[in-house]
């Protein structure tokens, strides 16, 4: 149930127990992964002259993103029929 | 105060711009609202009848919020692209990060016409961009949540961005600061209209949650098909005309292009779309042996969208090709997010939005002729991934808490339209009983 007009400290910021779940948890999970993948490519960026490792860092950091986006989605599938 | 947060330093001076140069891009950002015009028919031609009314008023009232806030706030985070900006020093390079503009569009006449008609497309773009969020959302998404989740995005997610990409920020910069090509490049906004918009409609979708009935428990997911192909069909040909103005203005503000350049950015967008377009037709036609006009729409819309990113880069051959991938890719794409991923998406915004976007990002870097331009798009998909989304779901999570995004089940079972506006699009129209519902 969503918070109504007025909403107290409590209301707005205490976890509501029915949406808690194994979905909501890997979904905030996905999305802490997605950062670490930016902070990997730009320590590529910083870190290799050469445009082959350089690229190839790069990609890496694309890909724990993409690993990130993928747990996210599983989370939001594992939710699935949660608000119907 | 930590140290390489430390000052606030300018950034290099752009080309200015001859009069006829002014006049032309003027013109054509008069023209770019035809892509607001047209993205909210096809939002509303998308959802159902019974909330017509709610979300064309939402389309309009988000354009003003997006003006509104982006004037007041916006504005000056973004900064100018030949202004000052927050840098701090990494690894011996400069970051910089933040726009420091004049509050409240201070001394705008004496700002530069480059400054002036940039300022006009961040308008344009920003309440584009919150458009795309309020069509996922349909027939759940509040009129008031839709106007909070504008006024974020335009307050802070779409000036940090911008300022990344194209007011002279660390994106813009990796060229010089990285030799890593031009720096990250989004001549027509692909990264900042569109990926952006279509991360916020993933942001919202997961917030607010699928439409009642939407996704039974179990078995496959009911159909909600949008209750006017009209709207939609006619919608693609006015974005057509926004999307040209768009991407042929982009390139003059953004690449600096000669005047003997526009032309081919002009065929390039025409070509992606028609390419598109053309792809869609075929795959639905394969797939369910008729066309099917609602997906045709979006490929023609993911074509434009692809566009934005490369038109100005490529040329019309190559333009014709990325469309070719973008139609082929957004159908499939529609009935992947749908069946096996259970995103309930009324308007195909991630798929036509997000991905258009990325494709058209990648396909600049792989046909640019400078060495690292790829690399350069890629860290700046990075940077969409990596920040501008968990920034978003961050920021809409809290907003949820605060303007409940999603209608209670007695408004979504009336609509839209009677639930919050008293009144619905279709008086005179007999409304069905639906199905879902049983």
């Amino acid at each position: 149930m969503e918070p109504k007009g007025g909403s107290t400290f409590s209301q707005v910021f205490v976890t509501r127990p029915d949406k808690q779940g194994k979905g909501k948890t890997m979904k905030y999970a996905g999305l802490l992964v997605l950062p670490a993948g930016f902070f990997l490519s730009i320590a590529a960026v910083v870190l290799f002259a050469a445009p082959g490792p350089r690229a190839g860092f790069v990609l890496c950091g694309l890909a724990v993103e993409g690993l990130g986006l993928v747990v996210a989605v599983r989370g939001h599938m594992e939710a699935r029929g949660e608000d119907n | 105060m930590i140290p390489f947060l430390a000052s606030i330093a300018p950034a290099p001076a752009v080309p200015g711009v001859t009069e006829a140069a002014f006049a032309l891009c003027l013109v054509l950002l008069l023209l770019a609202p035809l892509a607001i015009a047209g993205v909210a028919l096809i939002n509303t031609g998308l959802g159902r009848s019974r909330s017509a009314a709610q979300a064309l008023l939402g389309n309009l009232a988000i354009v003003a919020v997006a003006a509104i806030v982006f004037a007041l706030i916006g504005a000056t985070f973004t900064g100018l692209a030949d202004g000052a900006g927050h840098t701090f020093h990494l690894a011996g390079k400069p970051w910089n990060w933040l726009g420091a503009g004049p509050w409240l569009l201070g001394g705008l006449d004496s700002w530069t016409a480059q400054s002036q008609l940039a300022l006009l497309f961040e308008f344009l773009a920003v309440a584009l961009a919150a458009l795309v969020p309020w069509g996922s959302g349909a027939d759940r998404l509040r009129l008031t949540a839709g106007c909070a989740i504008t006024a974020v995005l335009a307050a802070i997610v779409f000036p940090l961005l911008v300022h990344w990409v194209w007011a002279g920020g660390w994106l813009a910069q990796l060229g010089v600061n990285f030799t890593l090509g031009s720096g990250f490049l989004d001549p027509g906004g692909a990264a900042c209209i569109q990926v952006l918009g279509g991360l916020s409609a993933l942001a919202v979708v997961w917030i607010a949650g699928s439409r009642k009935g939407k996704f039974p428990k179990e078995g496959f997911s009911t159909a909600l098909p949008g209750h006017n192909a009209v709207y939609i069909l006619f919608g693609c040909l006015l974005a057509l005309v926004g999307w040209l103005a768009f991407n042929v203005a982009g390139a003059m503000l953004w690449l600096h292009a000669p005047l003997s350049a526009l032309a081919g950015t002009a065929l390039g967008t025409l070509l992606a779309a028609s390419g598109a377009l053309a792809a869609t037709f075929t795959v639905t036609r394969i797939r369910f042996g008729k066309p099917d006009a609602s997906l045709c729409a979006n490929g023609w819309l993911a074509g434009l969208v692809a566009s934005n990113g490369c038109a100005a880069l490529v040329t019309p051959v190559q333009a014709l090709f990325i469309g070719v991938i973008a139609g082929i890719a957004t159908p499939l794409l529609v009935e992947v997010l749908e069946l096996a991923v259970s995103i309930d998406d009324p308007s195909g915004a991630i798929s036509v939005h997000a991905t258009g976007g990325l494709l058209g990002l990648v396909a600049a870097g792989i046909f640019a002729p400078q060495t690292g331009q790829l690399i350069a798009q890629l860290v700046g998909i990075g940077a969409l991934f990596g920040v501008i989304l968990p920034l978003v779901y961050l920021l809409f999570w809290v907003l949820n808490r605060f303007v409940p995004f999603r209608v209670d089940a007695d408004g979504e079972r009336i609509g839209m339209d009677l639930h919050e506006l008293g009144g619905g699009a279709y008086p005179e129209f007999v409304i069905h009983r639906d199905e879902s519902y049983r």
